[in-house]
Formats: C-alpha cells, sequence, structure tokens
C-alpha cells in the first residue's frame, strides 16, 4: 500500500517523496464527476494545486469536522484540514479508493520517481544467481549479492545481471560489436569476474501523468528524464558503496559496477602483464603508449618490441605484423646471438638443398609463412591468457 | 640583462581590436572555411587533468564566437584517428583523439551545406572505452554567433549513433541520423533506425523525417541470413574484425529478404559506402548482396 514517511500539506513537512506520492494519488484517484483531485503530473513540489486537491478530497469524503463552536476545542482524532499524516483517515481513503494498478506504489527517499514495488521472489532468485557465479571473484559476487538484497530490502527493487553483464570469456568479449564497446578481449574487467551490469530490467515505473512503464535494465525504454534515471542509479550506488562495490569512472556505464576503483587502472597495462606471466612463446608483451589500444611485442627475440595490433585484431589472428620489423628484430637477434638459426625459429623443415637466406636478412626473406607462424605465436598468448585469467591483476 | 624594450608590449593587431580574445594554451587542430566565416575545431587551454572541446568561429582573423562541447578531453595532446563505419561519423573522416581507455575523447567535425544561403557545422564526438558513448550536434552561425539547431546523445545501455552528410541536391545538404540498439541479449537483434534531418530556413531548424524516403533509399549489404539470433551472432564472431562493423538485424523490418530470419548486415544511404562494405566483407571471403530499400517498404516501420 502506498505510503508517505512525513505529513504532506498546509504546515507539513513536504519531503519531496512523500509530496510526488500524494500528488500520484490524487491524480489517480477521481470524483464524483470522474475527474481526479490533482491534475497535473506528480513533480514532488508542493503548491497551492496541492494542498486545494487535499482539500476537496478531505471535503468529499467528509473526513473535515464541521467548524467547532467558538472557544471549542476540536474534536479529538479529526483531520487537519489540507494536512496528510502518517496514520490519518485521510491517507487511509485514498489508498481505499486509488486504483488497484497503483497498489504496489513506492517511492525511494528524496527521489521524484513512483515505481511498483518488485517481487521479493524476484530478488531472491537475483541474488542466489549471482552467489552461485563462481567465475566471479568470490567477495565480489557476495558483496553483489547483498547489494542486490540491500536495494530489495530498502527500495523493494529487484536488481538483475545483463544477458552479457557477467563474466565475460575473451572470446564473448571479442563478440561484442565494437559500435558499443572499445574493450577488446583482455580489455575489461569482465573478462576477469570483477565486474557486472546489474540495473532495473522490468521495473515498472509511472510517469507524471499516471501512466505505468515497463523499464529495461538501463531505464532507457520508458523515455524516463536523465535525471530520474541518475536517481535510481544514485540510490543503487550509495549502498553499493557500503559495500565495497565501485562504479567505474566513465559517466557513460552507469549500469556497471566493479570490485576496485578503477581511477589509476590501465587496462592494456594489465592485460600485457597477465600475457608476460602465461606466455607460451616466451614473448614480452608491452602497451603501446602512442597507440592507444594496440600492443608491442618482441616476437619472442628478446629484443625490441614492435606493434603487433589491437587485442581484437591479435585474438582473431590477424595481428599486424610487418616484414620489417619482423626483419628487425631478426638481425638483432644474430647480432646478439650467433648461433641464431632463421628456419629453427620459424619451424621450418628445409627441403634438401636448401639453405637459409644469408644474413643480414631483408624483407624479401621473410616469407608469408612466417608471418603467419607470429600471429599464430601471438594469437597463441592471448589464448593462454584468455584459460589463465585468473592470474589477472589491475595495473596501473 | 633585462632591457626595457622587452617589457614593452607590441601594438595590437587591427584584428584584434574586436572580437573575443585568443586564448593561451588553446590548439587548433582543424579550420573548416565556409563563405566569409571560418570554423575551426580547437583543443584546451586545460586546466588540471580537464581540457575543453570547442568550435571557434572567424572572420578573417578574428575571433568572434566561441562554443564549449559537450565532453572535455582529460590530455590536450590530441593525435589523427580515421573514422570508420561504427565510429558515428562519416566513414572516411579524420576525427581527434586524445586519451586512452576511460580518458579516451574523439572529436570530428565535418562543413555542412544547409541551404544557399547557410551553412553549418556537424560535429561528433566519441568517449568512453567499456562503453562507448556519443553525442553529435550542428551548430550553424547567426549573424556572428554559434548557434546549436540540432543535437543528441546516446542514452544507457548498447545504444549507438551515427550522423553522416547526404550528397547536395538543389543547393543544400541534409543529414543522416542513425539510432541504434545494439542488444546484448541471446535472443533479440539489433534495432538500427535512420532519420533524415533537413534544415528549414523559415524556422531556423532541422526537420526530421524517417528514411527511406523517395529522394533516399537505404542501401543494406547482407552477408548471410540465419535462423536466428544467436547464430547470426556466432557466424558474425566467427570471422574476427571482419564482419564486426555489420549488425544483426530482423529480415522482417526490410522488404525482399526472407521473412523470420537474422541477416548479418551493413545499412547506408550511400551507395558507394554500401559497395565499400562489401568490398571489406569479401576481403575475408565473404561475399554479401546489396538490396535497395525504397521509400514505402517496412523498413519504414522498424
Amino acid at each position: 500500500m502506498p505510503d508517505i514517511k512525513d505529513t504532506v500539506g498546509d504546515g507539513g513537512t513536504n519531503a519531496v517523496h512523500d509530496v510526488a506520492m500524494v500528488q500520484m494519488m490524487l491524480r489517480a484517484v477521481k470524483n464524483a464527476q470522474n475527474v481526479p483531485y490533482f491534475s497535473a503530473d506528480y513533480t514532488g513540489a508542493y503548491t497551492d494545486a496541492v494542498k486545494t486537491a487535499i482539500i476537496a478530497f478531505q471535503t468529499d469524503k467528509k473526513l473535515l469536522p464541521p467548524p467547532p463552536a467558538v472557544g471549542a476545542p476540536p474534536p479529538a482524532n479529526a483531520e487537519t484540514k489540507g494536512l496528510i499524516a502518517l496514520s490519518s483517515q485521510t491517507l487511509a481513503k485514498l489508498n481505499q479508493a486509488l486504483p488497484a494498478k497503483y497498489a504496489a506504489a513506492t517511492i525511494i527517499a528524496d527521489t521524484k520517481t513512483i515505481y511498483l514495488a518488485m517481487d521479493a521472489s524476484a530478488a531472491t532468485a537475483s541474488a542466489n544467481a549471482i552467489g552461485a557465479k563462481a567465475d566471479l571473484d568470490a567477495g565480489f559476487r557476495g558483496n553483489v549479492a547483498s547489494l542486490v538484497n540491500q536495494v530489495f530490502q530498502q527500495q523493494k527493487i529487484a536488481l538483475t545481471v545483463t544477458g552479457d553483464g557477467w563474466r565475460r570469456t575473451f572470446a564473448q568479449q571479442a563478440a561484442l560489436s565494437p559500435a558499443v564497446t572499445g574493450a577488446g578481449p583482455g580489455e575489461s574487467n569482465h573478462n576477469y569476474g570483477k565486474a557486472v551490469d546489474i540495473g532495473f530490467n522490468h521495473l515498472n515505473w509511472i510517469r507524471g501523468n499516471g501512466d505505468i512503464v515497463k523499464d529495461n535494465f538501463w531505464l532507457s525504454a520508458g523515455g524516463m528524464p536523465a535525471t530520474k534515471q541518475q536517481a535510481f542509479w544514485d540510490a543503487r550506488n550509495n549502498l553499493a558503496n557500503g559495500l565495497g562495490i565501485f562504479p567505474t569512472h566513465f559517466g557513460g556505464d552507469l549500469i556497471h559496477l566493479q570490485a576496485y576503483d578503477d581511477a589509476h587502472v590501465g587496462y592494456a597495462n594489465s592485460l600485457a602483464g597477465l600475457l608476460n606471466s602465461v606466455t607460451v612463446k616466451n614473448m614480452k608483451w608491452q602497451a603501446a603508449p602512442a597507440h592507444p589500444n594496440k600492443y608491442k611485442n618482441d616476437f619472442g627475440l628478446g629484443g625490441a618490441k614492435f606493434v603487433v595490433g589491437t587485442a581484437r585484431e591479435i585474438w582473431a589472428g590477424t595481428a599486424q605484423v610487418k616484414k620489417a620489423d619482423l626483419v628487425t628484430a631478426l638481425n638483432a637477434k644474430l647480432v646478439k646471438d650467433n648461433t641464431f638459426k632463421l628456419f629453427t625459429f620459424f619451424g621450418v623443415t628445409p627441403a634438401p638443398n636448401q639453405t637459409p637466406p644469408v644474413p643480414p636478412w631483408k624483407e624479401a626473406d621473410i616469407k608469408d609463412t612466417y608471418l603467419v607462424k607470429i600471429k599464430g605465436d601471438l594469437q597463441a598468448d592471448f589464448a593462454a591468457a584468455g584459460t589463465n585469467w585468473p592470474s589477472w591483476k589491475p595495473l596501473p | 640583462m633585462l632591457s626595457l624594450s622587452g617589457c614593452q608590449q607590441e601594438p595590437r593587431p587591427a584584428w584584434q581590436a574586436a572580437g573575443l580574445p585568443e586564448v593561451a594554451g588553446r590548439k587548433v587542430l582543424q579550420s573548416f572555411p565556409a563563405v566569409a566565416y571560418t570554423y575551426e575545431l580547437a583543443l584546451g587551454p586545460c586546466e588540471k587533468d580537464r581540457c575543453p572541446w570547442a568550435i571557434l568561429l572567424r572572420n578573417g582573423k578574428r575571433l568572434i564566437d566561441t562554443f564549449t562541447l559537450p565532453v572535455a578531453a582529460s590530455s590536450g595532446e590530441a593525435s589523427a584517428e580515421p573514422v570508420d563505419s561504427l565510429w558515428g561519423a562519416d566513414a572516411g573522416l579524420q576525427a581527434w583523439s586524445t586519451g586512452a581507455e576511460q580518458n579516451y575523447v574523439g572529436a570530428v567535425a565535418r562543413l555542412a551545406k544547409l541551404g544557399p544561403s547557410t551553412d553549418g557545422l556537424l560535429v561528433t564526438q566519441r568517449a568512453g572505452f567499456e562503453t562507448l558513448k556519443r553525442s553529435h550536434l550542428l551548430l550553424v552561425r547567426e549573424g556572428e554567433k554559434l548557434q546549436r539547431v540540432w543535437g543528441a546523445e546516446e542514452g544507457q545501455g548498447p545504444t549507438w549513433s551515427a550522423t553522416s552528410l547526404l550528397p547536395e541536391t538543389g543547393g543544400s545538404q541534409s543529414i543522416a541520423y542513425w539510432t541504434g540498439f545494439l542488444s546484448d541479449g541471446v535472443k533479440e537483434p539489433d534495432r538500427v533506425s535512420i532519420e533524415k534531418l533537413t534544415w528549414d530556413s523559415s524556422s531556423k531548424s532541422t526537420k526530421a523525417s524517417p528514411l527511406p524516403d523517395p529522394s533516399t533509399p537505404l542501401f543494406l549489404t547482407v552477408v548471410a541470413a540465419y535462423p536466428g539470433v544467436p547464430q547470426a551472432r556466432y557466424a558474425r564472431a566467427s570471422r574476427g574484425d571482419c564482419l564486426a562493423n555489420f549488425f544483426l538485424l530482423s529480415s522482417d523490418a526490410y522488404a525482399g529478404l526472407p521473412k523470420g530470419k537474422t541477416v548479418v548486415a551493413a545499412i547506408d544511404v550511400l551507395q558507394s559506402r554500401a559497395e565499400q562494405a562489401a568490398s571489406a566483407a569479401k576481403q575475408c571471403g565473404v561475399t554479401s548482396r546489396i538490396s535497395t530499400i525504397a521509400a514505402g517498404s517496412p523498413a519504414e516501420k522498424e
């Protein structure tokens, strides 16, 4: 049953959430002429029109006592004209008259958007699903499950995780459209069980005019104004903060929550760190600072590193390996190690009478198959990182 | 030794006698000369880690107005970045980008001939990493002021948007504005719609109308049709980056396609760009077919 937390009306506290609720109720309830007592959209702002609507309702429902004789005290338990108190008859009558579809209406303190309380079983199922996700960081999933429970307890909203808002494998990350994410495989904290996208799917909220709108995870399906959306995210985040859960610093991704503060985390650096720790081809990796979202690699030759492309490209086996870079790396290797063998490095079994090209090597000496081999090695390291994702650590 | 003459100020050039003062630390990245006036895309000056992007309006060398773009950079160092079909602006342009990962902000501008005597600057910004978000705005010079006559920002969720200039007809150019919701659900296809923004000189505003229309068909580059979204999603992903720029669309929204399918497809207002999409797919060994979606087709109902 819709409720208020303090008084609304003349001399009342008139908290924005209470005023919004009373406005909505007075808009939904109609008088004998089938006219709403309050004809404007609910806003949370207390005005004379609200006062007039309250008095009209009280008058119609005969809730106001006749004027007392001069000098006589007002009758006990009498309703105050133009004021709705918590346990007042006016509120009780208003609830009785309210259409059933609004019976579960509720609102978060200090906000202006009324919504219908969600089902407890939905929150329980959501918390259980999160708690059962073994590939989410153990502490994090416990905190997120607690968040779901706390949000339902306090706000009667069942937060749920989006379809791909759980841990994502590198392959799943690669399958996301680059139109919506700049993070390639291994570049999202979703790939390491450190983040979830958790939102308000199926929340039924009430427009100013009383229409009930079923919304999506992001509160973006029903035309909710941005400031009202933000109020819901803020309410979620206020509880998340107390549980050691963090929003991301990028404002465009409000649904995202994570296990740590990412203000000083470099995702390319962190991925390079993981690649270096799990390399199966003895390669050295580094984020390419002058080439955002690209990586440098030494081709397993132990010398200088060269730009080899983006995570998406490397994961797909289409790394940008240049013959010129490979020649430079190979010749540098030979200077350091005069026993280095080109054919051995590339796994070439020479044909009878075939001799390796004479160093220093030139681009013409680099066969396309050599590039394929290097791209495969790079891809193999990414695959190893994808398999050994629990070893990932956030680095600056 | 400090000389007195070193402290004397040079006389102010005549062009600085009026207009806005030049701001130290602001870098002009690109100029867009229009009739009598020039628009400039500029970055800075930076205060701590906040570097505003701005559009400047000049008459000759005189700076007469500035408009600050909605998203600020966190670095004053910008580098050139190619614009592809998903960037959010006309593919083939050069954007400017700053920062990396969460601090990434890019901007691109292009001059639009909105009417025989009206030009404007169409600006797109893209920001973010884990989630990319775009904003678009159209600035028009009115007298010596820059006016924002249209703008759009992406909302929350897996959204995508883009703006693109249509070829000039009758001395004016319209703008194609894409909006997309690229569902992350297992079964939901992407939803992409396009509208045309046309300059109305009498009201000095843009008028929106759906595309395709009789003068502007859409071109759908279809790679393949699948029984459902999961199969189409898998097929796209299995091609690595090759088909990353293609959407997963419901065939029911387009005439001439088999019904009840999910197609891996690119959609454009220019045949040349549709052909480029087909060519890019072909380089990956994927064949495609270009369909023309004319006005009156079910595409309008999407």
